[in-house]
């Protein structure tokens, strides 16, 4: 009996003493999942116990539950590969998505956005045309992509606006002029309420790069999104065929609408890599 | 044999495997799943229980242990948790944590085998597989064509 209880001390000698399997088998499954795998990289007897199924079995069906059918359609796939499997994607869900090559920095945005004459000889007069960097606009707002340029900065005498439609274009570039996507082409109303035109254009963006199939019932869920208001320099003389009138709010934005709100800047950046960047 | 203490606490003897005896009250002993049923099949009413499995040295330490236990309400819970704690390191210093494993889980006594389990764990926890190695003296017998498959295989744990 003596000799059968063999002292198996882990301090007593040093360096220590393999602990009895009887003993490893017990504390498997006190172990984490990461700290088994790790184990099993010890030996090959460790690594027939920390990767056996007894041990990972109720650690995949209590971490991912939904695994318990895969073990059925092929029952030599080891649940520590499993479970291996399920965490690596859950961890990927977890991680960050890496940040835009893009910046704000490599942008222009070019807008143009002119007054089309009512009498249909379609003839614009130009109200605003300006192309600049982006990071010049850039109020960002919390990190959304909507990109405010506010009263003031640009003023364009238009003598003869009396229509109530404009057009509205805005192209963003690599600025060193090697790329351009046109974020909206699009005419629109001005509403006229006593003393200031109003106008919201949108516009659907287009899927990136290889989703694009001609399928027109898929789409990004995205639209630009620009808001303007003029208003007149000289509120008297409105009333009268034309007036001299200046922007006193533009922002352009990318929407995503099926959360109706703002993209965020990165999101935005990520989208205009595929057309603009895809060799940056 | 059973005896009767003053205040009426029926008490049991215990044997370890070298011969070794000890005179436990009955609701300490029965701590042990396994103690407690062999009371319940009456294998205690003629002379002691034999434990073939668990030297005296480390008889000594389980009985200590489940003293301390049956004594302690739940109110105490706090300072139980310390006295597991020093229990574990002396443990570690004197009777082989592995020694006592074995005995917890012979004489059935779920806390201790808890306690003595989760302390080998949180050994192995953290460590890499060079560093258990050394830790417990363990062979690394993989060939490096498994070694390299193993370590491939469970290579999400490393990252």
């Amino acid at each position: 009996m003596r000799i059968l209880m063999k002292r198996l001390s882990l301090k007593d000698a040093k360096p220590g003493t393999p602990p009895p399997w009887q003993v490893l088998l017990l504390v498997s499954s006190y172990l984490e999942p990461k700290t088994l795998a790790m184990a099993s990289c010890v030996s090959r007897s460790w690594q027939s116990l920390m990767s056996s199924d007894d041990v990972w079995q109720n650690i995949c069906y209590t971490l991912y539950p939904s695994l318990s059918n895969l073990k059925h359609t092929n029952p030599s796939v080891p649940y520590h590969r499993m479970y291996a499997m399920a965490s690596s994607v859950a961890r990927r869900r977890l991680k960050a998505p890496i940040k835009p090559r893009l910046s704000l920095d490599n942008l222009v945005f070019a807008i143009n956005i002119s007054a089309l004459c009512p009498n249909k000889t379609n003839k614009s007069r130009p109200i605003l045309n300006i192309a600049k960097p982006a990071r010049e606009f850039a109020l960002v707002h919390n990190e959304v992509l909507k990109l405010d340029i506010v009263n003031g900065n640009y003023e364009f005498p238009v003598s003869t606006f009396e229509g109530e439609r404009v057009k509205v274009m805005w192209n963003i570039m690599l600025n060193d002029w090697k790329a351009v996507f046109t974020m909206m082409e699009c005419e629109g109303k001005v509403n006229f309420d006593g003393c200031r035109w109003d106008g919201w254009f949108s516009q659907e963006l287009p899927l990136p790069g290889c989703c694009s199939v001609a399928d027109t019932s898929t789409s990004a869920g995205l639209v630009a999104d620009v808001k303007l208001v003029l208003s007149s320099k000289e509120p008297s003389r409105i009333s009268g065929g034309g007036t001299d009138i200046r922007i006193s709010k533009l922002s352009l934005g990318m929407l995503n609408i099926r959360h109706w709100s703002y993209v965020s800047l990165d999101y935005g950046l990520r989208y205009l890599e595929h057309f603009l960047a895809r060799d940056l | 044999m059973s005896i009767t203490t003053e205040n009426n606490e029926k008490m049991i003897t215990l044997m370890s495997s070298d011969g070794e005896e000890f005179v436990v009250e009955e609701a300490v002993a029965a701590q042990s799943q396994t103690i407690k049923h062999l009371i319940e099949d009456g294998c205690s009413t003629e002379g002691s229980i034999p434990l073939p499995n668990v030297t005296g040295r480390v008889l000594s330490e389980v009985i200590q242990y489940c003293k301390k236990h049956s004594s302690s309400d739940d109110k105490e819970e706090k300072e139980l948790e310390a006295w597991d704690a020093e229990f574990v390191k002396a443990a570690d210093d004197h009777v082989a944590l592995t020694d006592l494993m074995m005995a917890a889980n012979f004489l059935d006594i779920k806390g201790l085998l808890d306690l003595v389990a989760q302390t080998l764990a949180n050994m192995i926890t953290g460590k890499s597989p060079e560093e258990v190695r050394r830790m417990w003296n363990i062979k690394n017998d993989f060939t490096p064509e498994e070694a390299e498959k193993v370590r491939k295989e469970n290579q999400w744990a490393f990252e």
